[in-house]
């Protein structure tokens, strides 16, 4: 093949030519090929001298050594950037997806009713809005929404009865305002509650009060109680307002009455800690103030959980008659644990000062103005009750513990 | 990406590169846009997790006849800009040891190499401006040596063609 040898002539040729021979010595290897090569030799000589004639130009080197390094660490940045950017969204898809999951459970549980399986996940959920909720009358609010919940979870749950989509009794929990007491049957929030003889209720307890429920739903709506005590509540905070028949701690009124107990000389600016009960009309009555320092506390508000009912049992229950005891402070008999009280002072000098002496005085018969919340009315004959026993000054004047009893109205139980 | 080694990179492989592109176009500007060009695509490559995995030199300069071929289809996409493109015309900065004959004599020969084709072109750069045996070429192109020995065999008949007929004009 002609073409074959005249290509490996060449090459052949080339590589002489690469290794230093003149382009003569190299066609001289192959005379039969001279007319052929000569030509193609003299192009290769022609691209050879080009290629070797080429200079580097340096200041365009340079140019481009500084442009590539540069680059270099710019796209090192960009894929930092792009990682952290990658790891952030996958970050923020992963919460998105989390959050997204536990709002659903969130909205789905929200509709939740007692005995269902997402209902401790709306009670959970409930709970954590009330730790979470910054402002003491933030939770205050929550508070009061909540219970509002539960009266109409009770309502629905009445409704699925009625319509015959449930036939098993429920086990419900519900607080509200005492609105009317019969024998053995209360309304409580809109509820009827029925009260057996079995059941322990505190003997104070009256309408206008606010109360829990703890019981089974019946067939007919009503609630079968197994548990009713007063709803109560604890806050601490700064005391910012002293009027004549109230308290502002950190925001939140509070209404003070003759029978409250106030420990120290609570004064504009001190930290205090108030044990009150919620009323039905949602204000507060306190049961105890007590003084627990100067400033710079956080207000705290507790709200105090059901208590089993062991805690009512008639043994404790005591009398209206009976001196506290220190545990007398126990929830349901509204006691509070006095100490050391001021003598009480004329009345008459400060009346329009809280004066602890002034609304501490048991003796005296509190007028009308000063049980704010409360919509039992209030006149001197029921003041005058034995069962608002007047301090005693033949006890032992150092031991103050004597029993605090708010305005007495006999519960159906008695009545029973 | 260490930086020392990318500019040895760099440096080791950039007059490779350049004499590569200066070799098969006319425009010595063109020229070294396209040779730096060439090193951030290099850069692109790593990033990517694509760039040569043995053979350095063979990427870059493959990188490079891509990127002429590009610009010489887009050049020829254009022929009415051309016109006024210098790059038809002599470089106006001649190296200071070149005479006048040199420069003109190569700028005949890049003008017929221009008019090869990509990849006799390509095969002539790499054999006559780094001197790249048969061997390494046919590597380097991808071919055998056989077929590399046939591809410079019509290259340089054709170049010597187009040259017989520059100096005939």
């Amino acid at each position: 093949m002609e073409n074959s040898s005249i290509v490996g002539a060449l090459e052949a040729c080339l590589k002489r030519m690469q290794a230093g021979s003149s382009l003569e010595q190299a066609l001289a290897l192959y005379p039969q090929w001279v007319e052929e090569l000569r030509p193609l030799l003299l192009a290769a000589q022609s691209a050879q001298t080009l290629g070797k004639d080429i200079l580097i130009p340096k200041a365009a080197q340079a140019r481009s050594r500084t442009a590539f390094l540069q680059a270099a660490r710019q796209r090192a940045q960009t894929r930092q950037d792009v990682f952290a950017w990658r790891f952030g969204l996958a970050l923020l898809a992963v919460l998105i997806i989390l959050a997204a999951g536990a709002g659903t459970t969130a909205a789905v549980s929200a509709r939740a009713l007692p005995g269902e399986r997402l209902y401790p996940v709306k009670i959970a959920a409930e709970r954590t809005r009330l730790l979470m909720a910054g402002a003491p009358l933030k939770r205050l609010e929550l508070e009061q929404s909540f219970d509002k919940e539960r009266i109409e979870e009770v309502e629905t749950l009445s409704q699925r009865f009625r319509n015959s989509q449930s036939s098993h009794l429920q086990e419900v929990t519900f607080a509200g305002g005492i609105t009317e007491i019969q024998p053995g049957e209360w309304l409580v929030g809109g509820v009827r509650v029925l009260i057996s003889p079995e059941v322990l209720v505190s003997s104070e307890i009256k309408p206008g009060d606010y109360i829990e429920v703890h019981g089974i739903l019946q067939p007919d709506g009503s609630v079968l109680a197994s548990q009713v005590q007063e709803h109560q509540i604890d806050i601490s905070g700064k005391l910012e307002a002293i009027g004549p028949n109230n308290l502002v701690v950190s925001g939140i009124t509070i209404t003070v009455h003759p029978e409250t107990q106030i420990l120290g000389s609570p004064s504009i600016g001190m930290m205090v800690h108030v044990h009150a009960f919620w009323m039905a009309d949602g204000s507060l009555l306190a049961q105890l103030v007590e003084v627990t320092g100067g400033n710079g506390r956080s207000p705290l508000i507790t709200f105090t959980p059901i208590s089993p009912t062991e805690d009512l049992q008639p043994s404790q229950i005591p009398e209206r008659t009976e001196t506290a005891e220190p545990e007398a402070t126990s929830k349901p008999t509204k006691r509070v644990e006095p100490t050391e009280l001021p003598e009480p002072t004329e009345e008459d000098e400060q009346p329009n000062t809280p004066n602890p002496t002034d609304v501490r005085e048991p003796h005296g018969t509190p007028k009308p103005t000063e049980v704010k919340g409360t919509e039992e009315p209030h006149d001197s004959t029921e003041e005058a009750e034995p069962t608002h026993p007047p301090r005693s000054t033949d006890t032992d004047s150092t031991s103050t513990s004597q029993p605090y009893q708010r305005t007495p109205t006999p519960t159906p139980r008695e009545d029973n | 990406m260490d930086a020392n080694a990318l500019a040895q990179i760099h440096d080791r492989f950039y007059p490779e590169v350049y004499r590569y592109v200066r070799f098969r176009l006319q425009r010595e500007q063109i020229c070294e846009d396209i040779t730096a060009e060439v090193f951030l695509r290099l850069l692109d490559a790593l990033n990517r997790r694509r760039g040569p995995d043995h053979n350095l030199r063979g990427w870059l300069l493959a990188t490079a006849s891509n990127l002429i071929n590009d610009h010489l289809r887009r050049r020829y996409s254009r022929p009415v800009e051309n016109l006024d493109d210098q790059e038809n015309h002599p470089d106006p900065a001649p190296h200071p040891e070149s005479t006048v004959e040199q420069i003109w004599e190569h700028e005949k020969v890049r003008q017929a190499i221009e008019q090869l084709t990509p990849e006799q072109q390509h095969v002539l750069a790499l054999r006559f401006t780094e001197d790249h045996s048969l061997d390494e070429t046919a590597k380097m192109v991808g071919k055998s040596v056989n077929a590399v020995k046939a591809l410079q065999f019509r290259a340089l008949a054709s170049l010597r063609r187009l040259l017989s007929d520059e100096r005939k004009e």
